[in-house]
Formats: structure tokens, C-alpha cells, sequence
């Protein structure tokens, strides 16, 4: 009997292996940009969509099925809405920013059954937290260059990933619009200091450590209070 | 399965190549239309059928008896195409629907007919597969997420976004006014 | 256009498609009996082999082997209670559980699904529903569908947001740091 014990360990080990509940296979930027192409919209706008899509697929600011998912989303709004939802998401790949928060937040409001414009809404608030942070710490002088410019457009060579300041931008960015958008007030800086801490101490493992570190280090009420004035100042919306 | 088919296949086991020949007779049209869902084309469609035959040939040791024979035969078929479809070097061919004819002249129901057709080849393949297995094959939503290696939420989801595209087409070529979703 | 109209036309113009496509296929069964002919013509370089050396291994090699089908073959066993397509990897996943009995299907949706539905399995109907996923390291946010009604706040998730009017959990998976 001695020979089949490493045989019945081997067994149960690839059972509990083969049981786990795989996700989804991933879709192709090509996928991407074939439901683009076959969705009722202005051609100008489906075409520097098609651009700004390729490029931010190849730096790894955005996952394929992510996007594949928002754009099927986006098929079954009505005409407006749709241009709307397009507008919005060129807009923000302009920004260089990393997508994938901001497309699965429409899509858990769509899931949730709102209305386009109550998503919308959102996904316009996140979207300055995400401009207005990236002007602040590039005053701060932790984010060198607008991420939007980091480089040319349209071809661009795969990227190991995105720049690694995006991360930083998203998460700080997330983090006061998860806040204001549960209802917090935009006069709370110290409640939202707290709630960035939280996070990038949370994401320490996975963010540049000194990026992290310095920012911590320069972490205050006053720099919350100038992202989230910046956000909001009328001159932005 | 049918008696007949399990013999088929196990003396195709046995290396008996006639009753591969009567497998490919009976399944050869709807392995072609799995094909074409994918590749659109019908030139390349025939060349990934009769690999598939091929393919599924050499590897009918892996497939398991007490299982659906056309479910598997399918998704090897999906695989054959879905390969393809990533090593074509020209661009997707654009299905040919051939002008729209003068309202005036033709009856409505044809001018619909030539809309829907070109509506279904224009879709995107990931919404365009599901959609052909359905209508063409008649599989059920288990089926054809078996083949197309979706979840079955995913393949009802595709499904309807396919139809809802397609509608949205025929009333972008005015064919249809009515926008009901 | 009701759905059923535009139904029946898609059936329609597919049967079309259908019918067109038997003569292109028409001695598909002696190409595809002549092509494997030619392929079983000559045999690969393994059964070569086999044929030139004959078969026998050392009872060491014997058991390796043995365990490595073992593996293999509990593998395919554990994947028959997995719905498709392949697995990426065998790593520890995440475990995503939901208690209760009286349900009749529960799934988690989130950032790792595009928000798409992902079914949980009660095996042994003992009420506990569980997924294990296999999540790379990062922050997710997600909630469960039980009986298709929305429940996002899990006892076992790291924390809570709400948008929308609604809660919704996140994990944060590997990321080693702590607040």
C-alpha cells in the first residue's frame, strides 16, 4: 500500500486544483474593436475611440473584457445616451489614466439598474477626482509629466504596464470619490485623509513603495481639500 | 446518443475510416455552420470543417463516450475556427449583402430578408457565434456555452445584445422604424 | 419589429445560408478520409520508437508516472464539478462563500468579472454556496446575486462601499499590506 499513498495525494491535490471556478477567458482587444466598429455612433468618435482604446489595451490601462463588457453595455442605451457614454469614456482615455475601475463602476450602477445619467454622473465626478489629483501631485511633484502625454499616439509598442504614477493617481483619486460618493461631505478632509491612508497602506505590497512613502509623507488635509476643490470648481464641469 | 452513432465512433476507435466517413456525412453541414459563425467566410469555413473532421479524428481517444458526441465535435470545430480567425493575415471579409433594391420596385419582405442577412453577418463575432448556434443549430444556452467556452449567463447576455444590434441596424438602414429594445 | 418576427427572420436567412452551403460540401467524406489516410501513412516518430525499442520502464519511472496521471486524471475529476471553460492555473484561489439554505441559486459579481454573474455551487445542499476564484493580487470590488436579488455587504470581505444607494464588499487579494 505504500506506493499508492504519493498517487492518492497526487489525485486529491489535482482534484481540489481542477475545482476551482475559473473566470471568464479573456476577450481580445480585437473583440473590442469590432463591437466598436458595429455600434450606431458618429464615425469621427468611434475613431479616435478605436485609437485612444488600442493604446491604453497596449499599456495595460485597461483589460479587454472590461471594455468588451462596456461597450455591450453601451449597445443597449438609446442613441443620446450612448453618444454620451462614448464621449465619456474618450474623454477619459485621453487622461491616461487606468480604466478598469471606471468602466466597472458603470457597469455595477447598470447591473444595479440605474439610469444612464445617475452613471453617468458618477463616472463625471471620478473622472475630475482623477484630473484634479494628477494637477495636484504634479505640483507636488510626485507625477513628473501629465499621464495623458506619456507617450505619442496612435501605435504604440506593448508597454510591460502603465506608468506607475497611474496607479498612485487611481487609487488616491478612488479613494475621496468612494467618500463623497456614499454621501460624504467634500468638507471632511480629515475623514478623506484617512480613507487614502487606509488605502495605499492597504495596497502597500502592490504600489511603488517610495511613491507610496513620499506620498504618505506629503499626505494632509490641505492637499485633499486642494484635489477635491479643484474637482469641484465650476470651471471644470 | 444514437446506438448508431456510439458504434460509429467506436469503430472509428478502431481505426475504421468508412464509419468516419458516415460521422462526417451525417455532421458535416452543422460543423459548417459552427465554422462559418466564426469565420464568416464561406471558403474559410470549408477548409476549418474539414480540419475539424481531421482534428476531431485524431483526437476521438480524448473524447468521452457517456458524453454528448455533437457537443464535443462542435467545440473542437469552434477551436479550428477560432485558430484561424487569429492567424488570418487579410482583413475580416466583410459579408457582401449587395445594394439595398429600390424599394419601389422589390416587395418589403425580401428588402427585409437581404437586411437581416447582412445585419447577422455584420455583427461582431463574439456576439455573432452565439447567435448562429441558436438559430442554425437550435442548441440550447448549456450547448453552445459548452462550445463557445462561455458561461451560460454570458451566452444569454451576447444573445440578447445580438439581437438588439441587429434591430438597431435594420432601423439605421431605415428597413424597420420601431426601436422597441 | 416584435422579437419573435425578428426571430423568425434570422431562422430564415440562416436556413438560407444552410442550403447554400451543401454543395460546396459535397465530397467532404472521401477529402477527409483521404487526408487522415495519408497522415496514418506515416506514423509519428513515438510509435517509431516504440516499435524500435519496445516498452518497459524501471518501477521508480513506473510510480512517477502513475502519480503524474494521477494528478492529471483528478484534475479532469475535479474539473467535471467546474463549469467550463479551462482553468489558468492551479494556485490557491479566493474563496467566495454565502450561507444560505433557503436559496435556490446565488452567484458574486465584480471587478473581476466585469460585473458579469458568476454561479456559487451547493454540492452537498447543505446551504453553504461557495466559488473559489483564482484572483491576481489587487483590490476587488463585488457583491452576490442571491435568488437574483443584490447583497453586498459579506462578513468576510476587508471592507465596504456604497454607491448607487447600495453597499458593495472588496477583498483585497495579495497584497500583503494592512492598514
Amino acid at each position: 500500500m505504500k506506493g499508492w499513498t504519493p498517487i492518492a495525494i497526487a489525485f486529491l491535490i489535482g482534484v481540489l486544483a481542477g475545482a476551482q471556478t475559473p473566470l471568464a477567458p479573456p476577450a481580445s482587444p480585437d473583440q473590442v474593436l469590432e463591437l466598436l466598429q458595429a455600434l450606431p455612433a458618429p464615425p469621427d468618435l468611434k475613431e479616435s475611440l478605436a485609437g485612444e482604446l488600442t493604446a491604453a489595451m497596449n499599456e495595460q490601462r485597461l483589460t479587454p473584457g472590461v471594455a468588451l463588457a462596456f461597450l455591450g453595455e453601451v449597445a443597449e442605451l438609446s442613441q443620446a445616451y450612448r453618444e454620451d457614454a462614448l464621449g465619456i469614456l474618450n474623454h477619459a482615455l485621453a487622461g491616461g489614466y487606468i480604466l478598469d475601475p471606471l468602466l466597472n463602476e458603470a457597469l455595477k450602477g447598470l447591473r444595479l439598474g440605474r439610469p444612464w445619467p445617475e452613471v453617468a454622473g458618477v463616472l463625471k465626478l471620478r473622472i475630475r477626482l482623477l484630473d484634479a489629483t494628477q494637477q495636484v501631485l504634479q505640483w507636488q511633484g510626485v507625477v513628473l509629466r501629465p499621464l495623458g502625454e506619456a507617450q505619442p499616439l496612435p501605435q504604440r509598442a506593448p508597454q510591460p504596464g502603465p506608468p506607475p504614477e497611474a496607479a498612485l493617481v487611481l487609487e488616491i483619486a478612488w479613494a475621496i470619490g468612494d467618500f463623497l460618493v456614499a454621501g460624504g461631505s467634500p468638507a471632511d478632509a480629515v475623514s478623506m485623509v484617512e480613507k487614502v491612508e487606509e488605502r495605499l497602506l492597504r495596497l502597500r505590497g502592490l504600489l511603488p513603495v517610495e511613491l507610496v512613502d513620499h506620498l504618505l509623507a506629503e499626505l494632509s488635509p490641505a492637499l485633499v481639500r486642494q484635489i477635491v476643490g479643484l474637482a469641484l470648481s465650476p470651471e471644470r464641469r | 446518443m444514437v446506438l448508431g452513432e456510439l458504434e460509429l465512433v467506436q469503430r472509428s476507435l478502431e481505426g475504421d475510416l468508412e464509419a468516419w466517413g458516415e460521422i462526417v456525412r451525417r455532421y458535416k453541414e452543422a460543423v459548417f455552420g459552427v465554422a462559418l459563425a466564426i469565420l464568416r467566410n464561406r471558403a474559410d469555413a470549408e477548409d476549418a470543417t474539414q480540419e475539424a473532421f481531421i482534428r476531431a479524428y485524431e483526437r476521438l481517444h480524448y473524447y468521452d463516450l457517456s458524453r454528448k458526441f455533437s457537443t464535443w465535435l462542435f467545440t473542437v470545430t469552434a477551436n479550428v475556427a477560432k485558430n484561424m480567425l487569429r492567424k488570418r493575415r487579410r482583413p475580416d471579409p466583410q459579408p457582401s449583402p449587395g445594394r439595398i433594391p429600390d424599394p419601389a420596385e422589390v416587395v418589403w419582405k425580401e428588402e427585409l430578408h437581404h437586411a437581416v442577412k447582412e445585419a447577422v453577418w455584420s455583427l461582431p463575432e463574439s456576439y455573432r457565434a452565439p447567435l448562429i448556434l441558436r438559430y442554425w443549430h437550435e442548441m440550447d444556452l448549456a450547448e453552445i456555452a459548452r462550445v463557445l467556452g462561455l458561461r451560460v449567463g454570458t451566452v444569454k447576455t451576447r444573445l440578447h445584445r445580438g439581437r438588439a444590434l441587429v434591430r438597431l441596424r435594420l432601423v439605421e438602414q431605415g428597413v424597420i422604424h420601431d426601436v422597441v429594445q | 419589429m416584435w422579437s419573435s418576427d425578428l426571430e423568425e427572420r434570422i431562422r430564415e436567412v440562416l436556413a438560407q445560408e444552410a442550403e447554400a452551403a451543401r454543395q460546396g460540401l459535397e465530397g467532404l467524406e472521401e477529402r477527409v478520409m483521404r487526408a487522415i489516410a495519408q497522415r496514418v501513412a506515416r506514423p509519428g516518430l513515438w510509435r517509431r520508437l516504440k516499435e524500435r525499442w519496445g516498452l518497459g520502464f524501471s518501477p521508480r519511472w513506473a510510480l512517477a508516472g502513475a502519480a503524474s496521471l494521477a494528478l492529471v486524471l483528478g484534475f479532469a475529476l475535479g474539473r467535471l464539478f467546474a463549469p467550463s471553460p479551462l482553468p489558468p492555473s492551479a494556485q490557491a484561489g479566493t474563496l467566495f462563500a454565502v450561507v444560505n439554505p433557503q436559496a435556490h441559486s446565488v452567484a458574486v459579481m465584480g471587478d473581476f468579472s466585469a460585473w458579469e454573474p458568476i454561479p456559487l455551487s451547493d454540492p452537498d445542499g447543505d446551504g453553504i454556496w461557495t466559488a473559489v476564484l483564482d484572483l491576481p493580487p489587487g483590490r476587488y470590488e463585488y457583491a452576490f446575486l442571491v435568488d437574483g436579488k443584490w447583497v453586498g455587504q459579506d462578513p468576510q470581505a476587508d471592507e465596504y462601499v456604497r454607491s448607487f444607494g447600495e453597499y458593495a464588499s472588496v477583498r483585497y487579494v495579495g497584497t500583503g499590506g494592512g492598514a
